[in-house]
């Protein structure tokens, strides 16, 4: 087993809506994600997924939990303070809106420079430019789109743009919080694709977000699997895929339509009652699967 | 799911496309005339001082209340001061003071605006909360109390006091877009990859509102040109000495008594004539026009 | 309900807040003005007077004590309902202000009123017509009037009617002297008014004509027209329905804005409101009649915003609870 990167335990947090209402967005959620890894979580609108990203991203203060990034507790603010070029570096995020995390009044050039500047690093590959140009070059795309306006760029240029820009920091890892899910499907398949081939050449860690199942088997190594702000299954995705346990997954699982037409006419949606999750432990039901069971069946 | 399917579609390199023009609209037409209208204000006020002779603050009371003649253009007022001398010197002043006073609530709106567009909740609270507490004293008592702490007025005094009583209004729209691109994703971005409070601030949501910035100061250069006037004409603003646009309408009520129609339209045309070119000006950068066709 | 009796409670004490805190400030800034409060009571005799008798009349006035000490003694009066008497005019300063605020609120009110009218008018027309003459021409004007400096042009109104035709009385509210009729009172109105409204009109219709001008580019208004409406149905039914709440609270968010530019408007034509007043009382230092002053404006201010914070909630509840729209993006 490889060196664990990033450790959660027992990660809360909730939005208060209003004076009385609030939304529990996690509950109590841990994990641990292993350096070189692509791990995968999925998950309904609303599971969740994205209060996750955004916790180990510093993004957001969780209400209780804490997370650990190379054993740094980044939720501890002595400590996150102490660490702040090392985290704010080597960890960056992929959003899943291309169109607004791009600033539109920038050029390509100084989106992609944008992380030399704040830290005021000396480009590796001599000037601004020339750096923007490899990256941009790395994502598939010419130089020539380094004086552009993200407006002027297709939905697959710019995630493209975002994700150079996430790796010019050269970082271990990389979260992407839904980066495909508002792009056409054709495009889809090349960003999915360009992150498998990125993961490879540069080998970082990669947190990936969707709520496409396909592409999370297609893509990672082991997957979690969200339900209202918990975490009810987590294993390989092979794993999971082929002997789902909890009841979630399995209805998940099964609402995936299959290519095969007989198949997919013979495919029978489980229904799933929410309700089931309610207390619980996450238990190993075989090694390395683990899954939210009621304390009195364990 | 094997790996082949994908690859077939995976990714390809890009060619550059050209891009479609006409996409974004078209600007609006530049407003040559004013343009034109106020760079020969503004170098008249700059230039014509050195060449003419004449004192502005003379009192010729042997030709007081001339009308305009070939020796006195624009006639003089009823303390005998050469109009036509006192509109050029004026206007420096006038021009000086709106320039002034507009960089000065500038430059408090932006900070103040930003600051509190960018605050967690409570400080944005507390600091909108201010902003109306100082809005709604009056802005002529205001005025008074402030040049009463400054002292003897002059034009540095008074453009003081007039920007820092005007920015209110622009600190507050300058929040409310601050905290329409503070939830945008690109800032989020930005502060995930580490960047600070003024680096936001300058690559982020100043080039964001710039277009709407600049229409603010353009029109607070307005303002403050118009408050000066008004600050002068009620004889709370500049010393009768010193020469301004606004200070020459104060003696206007004599005017009334002698008919003397030049000292009411020329100085107050000048002003007008100013404050509608800026206007102009103010207008065009604000932006695109507005291409789509109505529905109607 | 017991939520809605809570918020309206947490409003007042926010309300009460502010004036607390905007009476502080106006009452120290008001004594850092340099000054003499003693002039404006006893008028020349103060200059003549002698040490003794100045620390008498300053002790009568209540002026010995600290700044803070006289704070609290105002503020513990004021509580009362008492908010002292006016130096110069050495009467209650409920009772000057109640003398003039008729007049002051005549000539805003109705100020108000033509130009919220006037503007919707204006705006409906220019829509109408949008981009031909009647709209071109309209914001060539507008523009040009928007521009002119309110004093000036009161000054000219005065010029043109009241000096060169002279057609109408160029100051005061009423005839000195005269029988204070209502065709009187109308006539001294009329010039001022012209002036208040003429000043801000533009700025309002301007408003009126690009919102509504978004409006008309919306999608529901091409649905209405293949339903067979009439332009005339769909731009008031449709159209100005939907501007309506926003022009609400925009009024309600001007009017203080409107009438403190009648302050200016009534010195030009030493018209006997609040705005003389206002002046008069900061200029010589009459130190009870400023407090109470401000502290109506003040008032009038935040409550205005308050009425159009409140209907702007009512059009759009994301802005009456802003941290349940973040808490809503943030899940997302």
């Amino acid at each position: 087993m490889s060196e664990t990167l990033v450790e959660v335990r027992g990660l809360s947090h909730s939005f208060r809506l209003a004076k009385r209402l609030s939304i529990r967005a996690l509950d109590a959620v841990s994990f641990t994600i292993r350096r070189g890894e692509t791990f995968g979580l999925v998950g309904e609108s609303g599971s969740g997924k994205s209060t996750l990203a955004r916790c180990i991203l510093n993004l957001c203060r969780p209400q209780s939990g804490e997370i650990f990034y190379r054993g740094i507790n980044t939720c501890d603010r002595v400590q996150f303070r102490k660490n702040r070029e090392l985290l704010q570096a080597r960890r960056q995020m992929v959003f899943q809106d291309a169109d607004a995390s791009l600033n539109p009044r920038m050029r390509v050039e100084s989106i992609l420079t944008e992380p030399f500047v704040i830290r005021r690093i000396r480009p590796p590959r001599g000037s601004l430019r020339a750096e923007a140009a490899f990256w941009l070059h790395t994502v598939g795309m010419e130089a020539a789109y380094l004086d552009r306006y993200p407006p002027e760029l297709s939905g697959g240029q710019r995630q493209r743009v975002a994700i150079a820009r996430a790796l010019a920091m050269e970082p271990e890892l990389l979260v992407a919080d839904e980066p495909v899910a508002a792009l056409d499907v054709s495009i889809q398949a090349q960003i999915v694709n360009l992150f498998r081939q990125l993961q490879r050449q540069q080998g970082f860690t990669l947190l990936f977000i969707a709520h496409d199942l396909a592409m999370v088997n297609y893509l990672c190594d082991r997957t979690g699997v969200l339900c209202r702000g918990r975490l009810v299954e987590l294993a390989s995705t092979e794993e999971l895929f082929s002997n789902p346990l909890h009841p979630y997954t399995q209805a998940l699982l099964s609402a995936v339509p299959l290519p095969d037409p007989r198949r997919e006419r013979a495919r029978k949606a489980v229904a799933y009652e929410p309700g089931i999750e309610e207390d619980g432990v996450l238990a190993e039901a075989a090694p390395e699967h683990f899954v939210w069971r009621r304390e009195a069946d364990g | 799911m094997n790996e082949d399917r994908f690859v077939r579609v995976g990714i390809r390199p890009e060619k550059e496309e050209p891009v479609l023009p006409g996409r974004a609209g078209r600007r609006k037409e530049f407003p040559f005339l004013s343009a034109g209208i106020l760079s020969f204000i503004f170098l008249g006020c700059l230039l014509f001082p050195l060449f003419i002779q004449t004192d502005p603050a003379y009192l010729d009371l042997a030709h007081a209340n001339a009308a305009p003649s070939r020796a006195f253009p624009f006639g003089t007022d009823a303390l005998g001061r050469d109009l036509f001398a006192m509109i050029w010197h004026g206007g420096r002043i006038s021009l000086w003071i709106g320039f002034a006073a507009a960089a000065v609530s500038t430059g408090i709106a932006l900070v103040w605006g930003s600051a509190s567009g960018l605050a967690p909740a409570w400080a944005d609270a507390l600091l909108m909360r201010l902003t109306d507490i100082l809005l709604s004293i009056p802005s002529l008592i205001l005025v008074l109390f402030l040049q009463a702490l400054l002292g003897e007025p002059s034009a540095l005094s008074l453009s003081l006091v007039i920007g820092l009583t005007g920015w209110a209004d622009m600190a507050k729209v300058i929040r409310t877009e601050a905290r329409q691109i503070r939830g945008s994703g690109y800032v989020t971005a930005s502060r995930c990859m580490g960047g600070g409070f003024f680096h936001i601030l300058w690559r982020h949501l100043t080039p964001n509102f710039i277009s709407s910035i600049l229409f603010m100061v353009v029109m607070s250069i307005r303002s403050a040109m118009a408050a000066e006037a008004t600050l002068s004409f009620m004889g709370l603003g500049l010393p009768l000495e010193t020469v301004s646009w606004g200070g020459m309408l104060a003696l206007s009520e004599r005017a009334f008594m002698t008919a003397s129609w030049w000292v009411l339209w020329i100085p107050g045309g000048f002003l007008t004539a100013t404050l509608l070119c800026v206007t102009q000006l103010g207008n065009y950068l604000r932006g695109r026009l507005n291409q789509k066709q109505s529905n109607l | 309900m017991k939520n809605r009796v809570f918020a309206f409670g947490k409003r007042l004490l926010g309300l009460i807040l502010s004036l607390l805190v905007l009476s502080a400030a106006v009452f120290y800034l008001s004594r850092l003005a340099p000054g003499d409060p003693l002039v404006s009571y006893y008028g020349d005799r103060a200059e003549k007077m002698s040490a003794a008798e100045r620390e008498w009349a300053e002790k009568k006035l209540g002026l010995d004590a600290p700044v803070s000490v006289q704070y609290l003694r105002w503020l513990e009066r004021a509580v009362h309902g008492d908010f002292g008497i006016s130096y110069q005019y050495k009467r209650d300063v409920l009772e000057v202000i109640g003398e003039r605020a008729g007049n002051t609120l005549l000539l805003g009110g109705a100020g108000f009123f033509l130009i919220f009218g006037g503007a919707l008018l204006l705006g409906v027309l220019c829509v109408w017509w949008e981009g031909r003459l009647p709209d071109r021409l309209l914001c060539r004007v507008g523009t040009v009037t928007s521009c002119v400096p309110e004093f000036w042009l009161s000054l000219l109104l005065i010029f043109i009617f009241a000096v060169r035709l002279r057609l109408l009385p160029s100051s005061g509210a009423y005839s000195t002297g005269g029988s204070a009729g209502a065709g009187d009172r109308l006539r001294h109105l009329l010039l001022p008014l012209a002036a208040v409204t003429l000043g801000h009109l533009w700025y309002y219709a301007y408003l009126v004509r690009n919102r509504l001008l978004e409006e008309v580019r919306a999608e529901y208004v091409l649905l209405a027209k293949s339903k067979g409406l009439g332009k005339r149905a769909i731009l008031f039914r449709h159209c100005l329905r939907n501007l309506l709440p926003a022009y609400l609270s925009i009024l309600a968010i001007s009017a203080p804005h409107i009438l403190g530019g009648t302050y200016i408007i009534e010195t030009v034509f030493s018209y006997p409101g609040l705005g003389t007043l206002v002046y008069e009382s900061a200029r010589y230092q009459d130190y009870h009649l400023l407090m109470i002053l401000s502290l109506l404006s003040g008032a009038l201010v935040i409550l205005c915003n308050t009425v159009g914070q409140l209907i702007n909630g009512r059009i759009d509840p994301r802005i009456r609870d802003p941290e349940a729209a973040a808490g809503e993006g943030a899940r997302r």
